[in-house]
C-alpha cells in the first residue's frame, strides 16, 4: 500500500468506522502518513469535543417537567377522542331532531318561530362545548400549535 | 453516544418509568441545544426546540427498534422538527469559528482548529442549504454516512461526495497551517 492510497482511504473513511489492518500496517510504519492522519483527526475530534454545549439543569428540570405532564396525558389517550365522538352524537342527534315528527307538530303547532329558537339552542350549545372541550384539553392545544 | 446507560433508560422508559427518561436527557441535551443553535438565534427559542424534541421522542419511543444509534434517531427528529419550523425561523447557520474554544488549547491548536472550522464552513457555504447541513452533521455531530441518509434523506453517494471534497479541502488547509508554523509565517 502506498501513502497515497492510504490518504484516499482517509478521505472516505466514514466517522467511527475502524482503519483496516493494510492501512493501519502502512501508517504504523510511514511517519509522513502518521502525521498527516493524526492531524486530521486530532482536530476533527477538537472540533467535535470543544463544539458541543454543556448540559444547562434547568433546561433538564423544564424537559422534564413537560415529558411528566405529556406521560400523564398518554395515560388518558381516548379523553379527546371521547370527546369528540361524543360531541358529534350530539350533533348529529340534535340536527336529526330537526326533521323529526316532534318538530313537524311543534312548528305547526308554533310557527316558523322553533326553527329560529332551535338554531340559537344549539348555537349556544355548540359555543359551550367547543368552549370547555378547548379549556380541558389545553396543554394539547398549545402543544399542537407550537409544532405548526 | 450510544451507552448502556442510555440503552436501558430507553427500556426503563419503555416499562412506564418516566423518570428515567432523564438520562436520555442530560446525556444527549447538549448536542440538541448544539444543533438548534444553528437554526435559532434566540435563546428562548433553542431552549423551546430541545424541549420539543425531547417531547417527540418520548412520545416515539415505541418506535425505535434500537437498529441505530440512539443519538442519531434523536437527531433525526431534531432535523424534521428544524426543517418543518424553517419558515418561522432565522436562515441556517452553522458553527462559528469563535464557538469551538476550549480553554485548556495552546495558540497553536486555537489557530488549527479556527482554520478548520472556516475551511468546513467555507465549503459549506459553497453548497446549497440542504447539503450543508450534511458536512454539519458530519463534521460536528458525528453522524456516519448512512445515519446523514437515513436522517436528511439524501442519495448515500451524494452525501459522502459532498464530506469527501470537504475533507480534501480540509486537508488542504491543515497542511499549508503546518508548512506556515515550520516556516514561522503567522
Amino acid at each position: 500500500m502506498e501513502c497515497h492510497d492510504v490518504i484516499e482511504y482517509l478521505l472516505d473513511m466514514d466517522n467511527g468506522e475502524e482503519l483496516p489492518r493494510d492501512v493501519a500496517d502502512h501508517i504504523g510504519g510511514c511517519s509522513w502518513c502518521r502525521a498527516d492522519v493524526a492531524r486530521l483527526t486530532q482536530t476533527l475530534d477538537g472540533i467535535r469535543r470543544v463544539a458541543m454545549v454543556a448540559e444547562n439543569p434547568a433546561l433538564t428540570e423544564r424537559i422534564m417537567f413537560s415529558v411528566r405532564d405529556a406521560a400523564e396525558t398518554a395515560d388518558q389517550p381516548t379523553r379527546l377522542r371521547s370527546w369528540i365522538v361524543i360531541g358529534a352524537l350530539i350533533l348529529v342527534g340534535v340536527t336529526g331532531l330537526r326533521f323529526s315528527e316532534v318538530m313537524t307538530w311543534l312548528r305547526q303547532s308554533t310557527g316558523p318561530a322553533i326553527d329560529v329558537a332551535m338554531s340559537v339552542i344549539l348555537g349556544v350549545f355548540l359555543t359551550g362545548y367547543i368552549c370547555i372541550l378547548v379549556g380541558s384539553n389545553m396543554d394539547r392545544v398549545l402543544r399542537m400549535f407550537r409544532q405548526r | 453516544m450510544r451507552t448502556d446507560d442510555e440503552i436501558a433508560a430507553v427500556e426503563r422508559v419503555r416499562a412506564g418509568d418516566v423518570e428515567a427518561f432523564e438520562v436520555i436527557v442530560r446525556q444527549n441535551q447538549g448536542r440538541l441545544f448544539a444543533f438548534g443553535r444553528r437554526f435559532f438565534r434566540n435563546l428562548a427559542d433553542i431552549e423551546d426546540f430541545v424541549q420539543e424534541v425531547f417531547l417527540q421522542a418520548f412520545r416515539k419511543l415505541g418506535t425505535y427498534r434500537g437498529e441505530s444509534r440512539f443519538s442519531s434517531w434523536l437527531m433525526t427528529i431534531a432535523y424534521h422538527l428544524a426543517v418543518r419550523q424553517r419558515q418561522r425561523m432565522p436562515d441556517y447557520t452553522s458553527l462559528d469559528a469563535r464557538d469551538v474554544r476550549d480553554p485548556a488549547d495552546t495558540p497553536e491548536q486555537i489557530a488549527i482548529r479556527h482554520d478548520a472550522v472556516n475551511t468546513i464552513m467555507a465549503e459549506m457555504r459553497e453548497l446549497p442549504e440542504r447539503f450543508a447541513t450534511c458536512l454539519d452533521l458530519f463534521f460536528f455531530f458525528g453522524l456516519t454516512y448512512e445515519e446523514i441518509s437515513a436522517t436528511t434523506g439524501h442519495p448515500l453517494n451524494t452525501v459522502r461526495s459532498h464530506i469527501r471534497r470537504a475533507k480534501e479541502s480540509l486537508r488542504d488547509a491543515l497542511g499549508n497551517q503546518l508548512m506556515e508554523d515550520a516556516h514561522g509565517v503567522s
